[in-house]
């Protein structure tokens, strides 16, 4: 046996995960040595999270695989670096106010970020199956917690259980697609799988015998499981409606897009060779694209009655996971250019839809009612407005960047053949419309019902606003609003990301 | 062909009933001659206090969990400690920069004030 | 040697037999008694395919997943027990505030 070396290489590429991983145990550490709380633990959160970004930003121009092939380190892994650690940005700046006024400890709750954020970093990053189970681990087992982090609260004690035992769940069907796949290929890693599909014996073998196929259905149950696609989103509505807002806001982007891009590099990327044997490249197709088809209308279609703004943003993350899930079926870098260009837009726009709503959110969870936000466009037009914004990029509707994310996903399905599903893809968004400009509705020509005091008194200071105005919680809302507009009015952003920073 | 199997269960029968013979043989043939000290819960030992069914702290529920945690890690241990001096210098390296972060986790416990029984 | 195709059988009961109670049971810790079955299911999977193929990356990978196993644990029982506190129950069917 000879010893296993590591070099200068190996360590710089895994850098943002070092530098996520590394700031979440000093903010563990100074959160336990602090004698009165304060907001040191977020402002360390930040640093790190941008140390992070910064990081993969150098890396973006890298190549290749490092720590014998485990790890990938090229423009994919560290784009989604970026991404992630945007996210936790966002994630920090909105918890900031909310978190104090509802008395969490933000020690938990920027070290259970930072670590979710790291398994996120691994997903992206895994290029061997064994990776990609700790990343999904660890980023899941981080979720839990936050996900019951108001722990004297019914719903979010309620919502962690939930997930938790759903979660665990998925992971059992996830780890024994991994352990079928290593049946098939005598490998966990996804190089040698590739190369194995590549070789028209291997591949024959391979994609002929059962076990290939279920597998594959078992790692795409796990998956479905953790981006809340169809058959298997029975949590999401639940556990985004108990868990803090601002934490359902990060698990519902930044924890989609980890597993999306888990997904992209096993099923597009790996398995990308499929495409050698037409038999086997329409069957996976045809599944995956029923899997998205499915979620899109049920995603769209329960959150039509939906009269819990938390619940109905739920229902509207399902329906997004079936867009993305399309781009997905397309099997090919296209496609996965085009998963990446939808989350990089959805995180902005899902994380400032549910920014406004954790600012609106009163004590106790109250205040997430359609009907509280009657009269909002009057008393508080600037947050009304960036409502307005993530609503309209959320329904896909022009000078945002919602719509050509949408157009890039239904252009990759329908370039490789998917043109059925891309038109019925289109017919679901149709039915999206109505709720998302409900919202609007309901803000502009609504007007507060009597006695019920709408969350737009909280103005005059009769009624508490757990979120309240700061500045932090402005920035980060800005952020994501500006982003939007950018993406929207200048697609060439998106379009330089998958030319320059993620090579399709 | 289930015939086979007759030999199978005339071994079980006379195997159960062997069992309940002797676990029964002393009842029947030993002389009984109770008291109180021999019908107490330890003949010679201390007077047993309340219910077996007591309720536990849930505080102990705490302790086992980190318990479970701290004690998986000789998963990783154990392989080490067979291969440590074949592995090079890297894997020890590696296995301090791992209990390091196992100490830190620990730190936290202790500051947070997990481990304090009250 | 029995053949690698009972190894499968038998870890494919088990994992049946933990999806099945996961499905059926109340009790919100049997319900995870039966997620960490499934698990060792497929560690039993993971086993036989490493002795069967000769590589030993099925038995790495059988490392982490128990200690990813006893993080689960800690987490879920500790989640339980904050249930407990708020609710004097571990009954699943019982926790359903969150519904549409």
């Amino acid at each position: 046996m000879t010893g296993f070396t590591v070099s200068a290489r190996d360590i710089y590429g895994v850098m943002p995960l070092l530098i996520l991983a590394g700031t979440g145990l000093v903010v563990l550490l100074w959160d336990a040595f602090e004698k009165v709380p304060t907001r040191t633990p977020l402002f360390l959160t930040i640093l790190g999270a941008i140390a992070a970004g910064a990081a993969a930003i150098i890396n973006l121009g890298n190549t290749g695989r490092i720590f014998n092939g485990m790890i990938l380190n090229d423009a994919f892994a560290n784009y989604y670096a970026v991404l992630f650690s945007v996210g936790v940005v966002i994630a920090v700046l909105l918890a900031e106010r909310y978190l104090k006024e509802e008395e969490v400890l933000v020690g938990e709750f920027s070290g259970l970020t930072l670590f979710s954020a790291c398994g996120m970093v691994m997903l992206a990053s895994g290029n061997d199956l064994i990776i990609t189970f700790l990343g999904l681990e660890t980023m899941s087992i981080a979720f839990y917690v936050l996900a019951g982090l108001f722990r004297r609260r019914r719903e979010s004690n309620e919502a962690a259980l939930k997930y938790f035992l759903l979660g665990a769940f998925s992971t059992g069907f996830f780890l024994y697609g991994i352990a079928l796949m290593y049946g098939t290929f005598a490998s966990t890693n996804l190089d040698t799988i590739s190369k194995a599909l590549e070789n028209p014996t291997t591949a024959h073998a391979a994609l002929t015998s059962p076990m290939f196929w279920m597998a594959a259905g078992m790692l795409l149950v796990g998956f479905s499981f953790k981006v809340a696609a169809f058959p298997f989103h029975q949590w999401a509505p639940d556990v985004y409606e108990g868990a803090p807002t601002v934490v359902s806001g990060f698990f519902s982007t930044a924890g989609k897009a980890g597993a999306f891009a888990a997904l992209i590099l096993i099923f597009n990327i790996a398995l990308g060779p499929i495409a050698l044997d037409p038999g086997a490249f329409t069957k996976m197709q045809t599944l995956l694209a029923i899997l998205a088809l499915a979620s899109m209308f049920y995603g769209n279609i329960t959150a039509l009655s939906q009269m819990n703004i938390k619940r109905m943003l739920a229902y509207s993350s399902v329906a997004h996971a079936g867009y993305m899930l399309l781009g997905a079926a397309a099997l090919n870098k296209e496609g996965s250019t085009s998963v990446t260009i939808y989350l990089s837009v959805y995180t902005l726009m899902q994380m400032g839809a549910f920014g406004v709503v954790a600012l609106l959110e009163k004590e106790s969870g109250r205040g997430l009612e359609l009907n509280d936000y009657a009269g909002l466009g009057r008393r508080r037009p600037w947050l009304a407005f960036i409502m307005s914004i993530m609503m309209l990029s959320l329904t896909g509707i022009p000078p945002f960047g919602g719509f050509f994310a949408k157009y890039y996903v239904f252009a990759a399905a329908i370039r490789s053949g998917l043109t059925v599903y891309a038109v019925l893809g289109m017919i679901a968004t149709l039915i999206s419309v109505y709720f998302y400009l409900r919202v609007m509705v309901v803000m502009y020509f609504r007007e507060p019902e009597e006695g019920t005091a709408g969350i737009a008194v909280s103005g005059s200071g009769t009624v508490a606003v757990v979120g309240g105005d700061t500045i932090s919680a402005w920035t980060a809302l800005a952020l994501a609003a500006i982003g939007l507009l950018a993406t929207g009015l200048f697609p060439i952003i998106l379009t330089d990301v998958a030319k320059t920073f993620y090579a399709p | 062909m289930l015939s086979n199997y007759i030999p199978i269960v005339l071994m079980m029968v006379i195997a159960i009933g062997f069992g309940i013979l002797m676990a029964n043989l002393s009842k029947w043939l030993g002389p009984k001659r109770p008291n109180f000290q021999k019908l107490s819960t330890y003949e010679s030992g201390m007077i047993p206090v309340g219910t077996t069914r007591e309720r536990v702290s849930v505080k102990y529920y705490v302790v086992g969990m980190l318990f479970i945690i701290f004690d998986i890690e000789l998963v990783f241990l154990y392989p080490w400690a067979v291969t440590f001096d074949k592995v090079g210098a890297f894997a020890i390296g590696e296995m301090f920069l791992f209990i390091v972060l196992l100490f830190i986790g620990y730190i936290y416990i202790l500051k947070k004030g997990a481990l304090e029984w009250d | 040697m029995a053949p690698l195709s009972h190894y499968l059988a038998v870890s494919a009961i088990l994992f049946v037999i933990g999806t099945a109670g996961v499905l059926f049971r109340r009790n919100a810790i049997i319900v995870f008694m039966c997620v960490e079955l499934m698990l060792n299911a497929v560690n039993l999977t993971l086993i036989a395919f490493s002795q069967f193929l000769g590589d030993q990356t099925g038995q790495i990978l059988v490392f982490f997943v128990m200690t990813v196993a006893a993080a689960e644990a800690a987490v879920g029982l500790a989640i339980v027990i904050a249930l407990f506190r708020n609710r004097q129950t571990v009954d699943i069917a019982k926790v359903n505030i969150l519904k549409w």
